[in-house]
């Protein structure tokens, strides 16, 4: 005689022959692995009910200890900023007054420091804001040759106490983005990384070329470049990526994660490469890709 | 003499805390020896503390100390239980006798309690075990059922027991 399973009892492949019969001892057995379903089934949503009961106040643990995280950086910078600028403005005081070339040297030192710790308070104190969804972006037609343009000026001394060169192949091109943000916080910051990284005496290039309706704009030093680790850790907020330029200059290794989140917000994307070849081809290229703006007449 | 509990059966709660995700896998080593355990014998306190960090995660813990148990007993079976026991009452009888939980454990007899086979009727599929061992409950009945679902000749099994003797742990057997 033929025996039966559970399976074949709950779904039958085809149904049983008219003269199918089931012995006394299968049935029984059928009977209790049915029952074993049943108490297993309850037993599993008891489980089930137990652990997501769990998984919910985890959750709410975790968004609890998020606003706190969040209160506490926003209590940081703010009460960071003031003492930050009352020792500004007393460094900017004591500059004009000291002549004595050794003192000076050290209020240089106090202003660089300063610069680091003000853009260290700006950096955390913008993400969180964008982490938040707090601030707004705008998106409009923007021109890249002009923005490039007018961040190369705001960078002029920089690349001049560097003697390095710009050579620029950009086109009036329009992309949509929020102009101030790809300015200040995502243009300046690539090429304030570019002049940091670049030798003395070298070139950067900036290029720019449209695809599939994506402008992309290509920055390029030939200074020291990075190490694979680094690069690969380049957009983590939580990697110690900060390096010293070829000058001494300090960074907060922030920058890129920032460009990273600002870029993504507004639907554009980052590539980065490089190599630290000490004979050629060494250096870095950043490569950003934003959408090209099909109406950029309404710009003005 | 305190209390002690074997490592075999620490480093199993533990594996099985890291399998829920209660304790994290690099931790597993704080629990008991990673190369010999059953040569190890920790204080009992050990076991309360994982017992506590599962009661302190789960508001409901209950049915994951059985669940936890169940797997304690599923480890054993498949690193030396198969070779001791060959179906389901020799599972429930090697675990009440002295080859059973009286390897787990050593220490003074009125801390270490028992772990009995009060009756069994073989023919009506049903059982009842007296437990005052420092164990948890839960966890033991989960060691019983996840035991008893290792045999292909048990087609249910129930482990419970009835408010006001938790002490009392009652199977059912078919």
């Amino acid at each position: 005689m033929e025996k039966l399973s559970v399976s074949d009892f709950l779904i039958p492949d085809s149904p049983p022959a008219p003269d199918a019969t089931i012995s006394g001892p299968d049935l029984t057995r059928l009977y209790w692995q049915i029952q074993q379903v049943l108490l297993d089934k309850k037993e599993s949503e008891e489980y089930w009910q137990s652990t997501n009961k769990t998984l919910e106040k985890t959750y709410r643990l975790l968004e609890d200890k998020e606003v706190e995280t969040t209160n506490l950086l926003r209590i940081i910078c703010h009460d960071l900023a003031t003492p930050i600028s009352v020792i500004t403005a007393a460094n900017s005081v004591l500059k004009k007054k000291v002549t004595d070339p050794k003192s000076l040297k050290l209020l240089e030192k106090i202003t660089h420091a300063l610069d680091i710790q003000k853009e260290i308070t700006e950096s955390v104190r913008d993400m969180q804001a964008v982490l938040a969804g707090k601030l707004k972006l705008i998106s409009e037609p923007v021109n890249l040759l002009e923005l490039t343009n007018k961040m190369l000026e705001m960078q002029a001394q920089k690349l001049e106490d560097k003697n390095i060169s710009v050579e620029m192949n950009v086109n009036p091109v329009f992309v949509l983005a929020d102009p101030n943000l790809l300015g200040n916080q995502i243009i300046g910051n690539i090429l304030s990384n570019a002049i940091k990284f670049s030798f003395p005496n070298s070139i950067i290039k900036i290029d720019a070329h449209e695809t599939g309706g994506y402008t992309s704009l290509e920055i390029s030093d030939h200074g020291k470049g990075m190490p694979k680790n680094i690069l690969n850790q380049l957009f983590d907020i939580h990697a110690s990526t900060s390096r010293t330029g070829t000058n001494g200059e300090k960074g907060t290794g922030f920058g890129m994660p920032i460009v990273k989140t600002y870029l993504e917000k507004m639907g554009g994307r980052i590539e980065v490469s490089s190599s630290e070849e000490p004979e050629s081809n060494h250096g870095t290229t950043v490569c950003i890709s934003l959408k090209t703006s099909q109406n950029h007449h309404l710009a003005g | 003499m305190n209390t002690m509990v074997n490592g075999a059966m620490l480093q199993s709660f533990a594996q099985a805390c890291v399998n829920h995700k209660i304790i994290m896998k690099e931790k597993l080593s704080q629990y008991a020896e990673l190369e010999n355990p059953e040569l190890e014998w920790y204080p009992v306190e050990k076991y309360h503390d994982l017992c506590y960090m599962v009661s302190d995660k789960y508001d409901q813990p209950d049915p994951v100390f059985r669940q936890i148990g169940a797997e304690i007993i599923q480890i054993w079976y498949h690193a030396e239980g198969k070779k001791l026991v060959g179906d389901g009452i020799e599972f429930l009888e090697f675990q009440t006798n002295s080859n059973g939980y009286r390897r787990m454990v050593m220490g003074p007899e009125e801390s270490i309690g028992y772990f009995k086979l009060l009756d069994i009727d073989k023919s009506a599929g049903l059982a009842v075990i007296e437990s005052t061992t420092p164990f948890n409950r839960e966890v033991e009945k989960g060691v019983i059922r996840g035991g008893l679902t290792l045999f292909e000749e048990i087609s249910f099994s129930k482990v419970y027991s009835k408010t006001g003797s938790p002490d009392l742990i009652y199977v059912e057997f078919h």
